[in-house]
């Protein structure tokens, strides 16, 4: 861990008047890393790669680039590039001019500016379209031709807020693929900002949640949804059950817990717990399984109910079902092979103790 | 008569924006406007074209006179002269004072705009006097220079050239001022961002975005400031000097004091035809901007 990370914002705070848009924010970012930002509207995640960039400054805190605090650093002189959700386009440049603007400012000659655009273009699939006007482009185009103006100087860090918020689910998940590819192809450092927690998990390499202006948890996208550390989280990222309980000592290697409604849990195991502390279980929807009452059960928690709601949703069967007047627990099983359960018929939830986490914020 | 215009005006619009399909059942909207233009501009327009063709019967001696005269030649030489040292000052000091307003919050900013528009509100007459006495010998200008500075300017400030561009800048300054305002403000703030967090310069961000994308702003508001002063009479007559005449002034001439209607019609073909091809350049410099 002796390798400088490429960005380090160190306890970073931005407040307007009496708001604070972000608090005390702390976070490495490491060279190749692919950093998404995730987080509700307002959460203060734009905010924070602002700041990155330079066009928000800091009302305290510090922000190292290659361990050189720039803080005070003009954006200009901070070598990174950003592409934005409206792409922010020079409506008066053809596409190629607007791909060569950061080399123009650079004042690199015309020939290397030639090739390096069209290499830029061809990484992005438009080169057939280098004179064109953005304005003649489709909103997929736009943003290519944004992601290679953002690309063709090799900025350091590139900075992405929303890039496909304005693009529909179909784009959205082409360009995904893309931004993916190019990020791997350069062995780039991404910096990305979203409130989509599935475009979260399927792209970055590691997820930084934010909220209420805080970063809350950062870790991998596989950490996140399976192993969260706070409610928040388990809540945020991915579907989730989460059922209330309090904490009953350690037996056999798992902890258990005793669920607010009644009945036995055993849970991962969680250290620094007191007996009889008010935890939170979660539980994804895909890791439980249906079972009939005599079905053959063993080592799995256990808990009975009723089919509340039973549908097929493509991949999966969506079924819910009642445990008791308050709880309901969302199950997701895959049509394909897993049995059908009629509305208002007794079942047992099955899961295996492992995918039981405790939270306990 | 009022029937035929209403369908050309809006076979006019029409042309402008092909998409839309006609709709000649609205085009009857216009025509209360088209009767009014027609009966206080076209008809007296076309009055004027005719009297400028009328002496006694039928000539072109008007025109040949005009032409002929080297009196003509030097006013229209000064005419246009005017009107290009106005319009280039006017956005000279118009522009960064745009750019200043567009940089502020809302409430400066809409104060600074009445300030702009406050010489609007003020009849040019008045204006004009205020300006003589603000500029004159015994004025407040020429006062101070003496009073603190011990300074005595060796030229006069009204009653000449200088007189005519406080008195024009001062008139055209918010027809430059709100075109270019509102360009600036329209501009989204993203495209300065991204262009400074690409490595550009404060300078290069001005000269390479915000600039460029103000030009057809500028050039609106060349059309404006060429428009209003190539017919200005009032200001070079009270603030200008003997060599200050503009072709506005010679038609007043025509008109009142030599009573030649026919010449003074002329003129104001002429006047017409020169703005007219001004204009018709200076929109061609925006549509290749815009292309």
């Amino acid at each position: 861990m002796t390798v400088t990370p490429i960005v380090s914002v160190r306890n970073a705070s931005v407040v307007y008047g009496k708001t604070v848009a972000l608090h005390d924010a702390t976070i490495d970012i490491a060279k190749g890393d692919f950093l998404t930002l995730l987080g509700p509207s307002g959460s203060g995640k734009t905010t924070l790669l602002n700041s990155i960039a330079g066009v928000v400054p800091l009302s305290s805190g510090q922000i190292l680039v290659e361990g050189t605090d720039m803080t005070a650093v003009p954006p200009n002189r901070r070598g990174f590039g950003m592409v934005f959700q409206n792409y922010a386009l020079m409506p008066h440049l053809t596409v190629f001019e607007n791909i060569a603007f950061p080399l123009r400012i650079r004042h690199m000659d015309s020939s290397q500016i030639r090739t390096k655009v069209m290499e830029a273009l061809d990484l992005v699939r438009l080169a057939g379209l280098a004179e064109r006007r953005p304005k003649q482009l489709s909103g997929g185009q736009q943003q290519r031709v944004a992601l290679a103006r953002a690309v063709v100087y090799q900025p350091k860090v590139i900075l992405m807020d929303e890039p496909l918020g304005a693009l529909d689910k179909q784009l959205r998940e082409g360009l995904q693929g893309e931004i993916r590819h190019l990020h791997a192809m350069l062995g780039a450092t991404v910096v990305y900002v979203t409130h989509d927690q599935e475009e979260a998990l399927s792209m970055s390499t590691r997820i930084a949640l934010i909220s209420d202006a805080r970063v809350c948890e950062v870790g991998t996208p596989h950490d996140m949804y399976f192993r969260p550390r706070s409610v928040f989280a388990a809540g945020f990222v991915g579907t989730s059950n989460l059922l209330k309980g309090r904490y009953r000592g350690d037996a056999d290697g798992w902890s258990t817990v005793e669920l607010a409604g009644g009945g036995l849990v055993r849970g991962a195991p969680t250290v620094g717990l007191n007996t009889g502390a008010e935890v939170t279980l979660m539980l994804r929807p895909e890791a439980i399984d249906l079972a009939t009452l005599d079905d053959a059960t063993a080592g799995l928690n256990l808990l009975e109910g009723e089919v509340a709601d039973h549908s097929l949703q493509g991949t999966t069967w969506r079924t819910v079902v009642a445990v008791d007047a308050q709880t309901r627990i969302v199950v997701q099983r895959l049509s394909r092979v897993a049995r059908s359960f009629p509305v208002q018929s007794r079942v047992r939830l099955c899961w295996r103790p492992e995918d039981t986490v405790i939270l306990t914020h | 008569m009022s029937a035929v215009s209403a369908a050309s005006v809006a076979d006019a619009t029409h042309g402008r924006a092909r998409r839309a399909a006609p709709d000649y059942q609205k085009a009857w909207f216009s025509a209360p406007a088209v009767v009014l233009i027609a009966a206080v501009f076209v008809i007296p327009l076309v009055i004027v074209a005719l009297q400028s063709l009328y002496r006694e019967g039928f000539t072109i001696a008007g025109y040949e006179q005009i032409l002929g005269s080297t009196l003509f030649w030097r006013i229209l030489r000064t005419t246009l002269e005017i009107t290009l040292e106005a319009s280039l000052l006017s956005l000279l000091l118009g522009y960064p004072l745009a750019y200043y307003i567009a940089q502020l919050d809302r409430t400066p900013r809409a104060i600074a705009m009445i300030l702009v528009l406050l010489p609007f509100w003020t009849s040019i007459l008045v204006k004009s006097f205020a300006f003589i006495v603000i500029l004159g010998e015994q004025g407040i200008i020429k006062t101070m220079l003496r009073q603190f500075l011990s300074l005595e300017l060796g030229t006069s400030l009204v009653f000449n050239r200088i007189g005519v561009m406080v008195g024009m800048v001062h008139f055209l300054i918010p027809f430059c001022v709100f075109p270019i305002l509102n360009n600036l403000l329209a501009q989204p703030p993203e495209l300065r961002r991204a262009a400074l967090i690409m490595g550009a310069s404060r300078r290069q961000v001005f000269f390479r975005v915000t600039f460029l994308l103000s030009l057809p702003a500028i050039v609106a508001s060349a059309i404006m400031t060429v428009v209003l002063s190539i017919g200005v009479f009032v200001t070079p007559a009270l603030l200008g000097g003997r060599r200050d005449m503009m072709v506005a002034n010679l038609i007043d001439y025509y008109t009142r004091e030599a009573l030649d209607w026919t010449m003074a019609a002329a003129l104001a073909v002429m006047l017409l035809l020169i703005s007219g091809a001004l204009i018709r350049v200076l929109s061609r410099v925006d549509s290749i901007d815009r292309h």
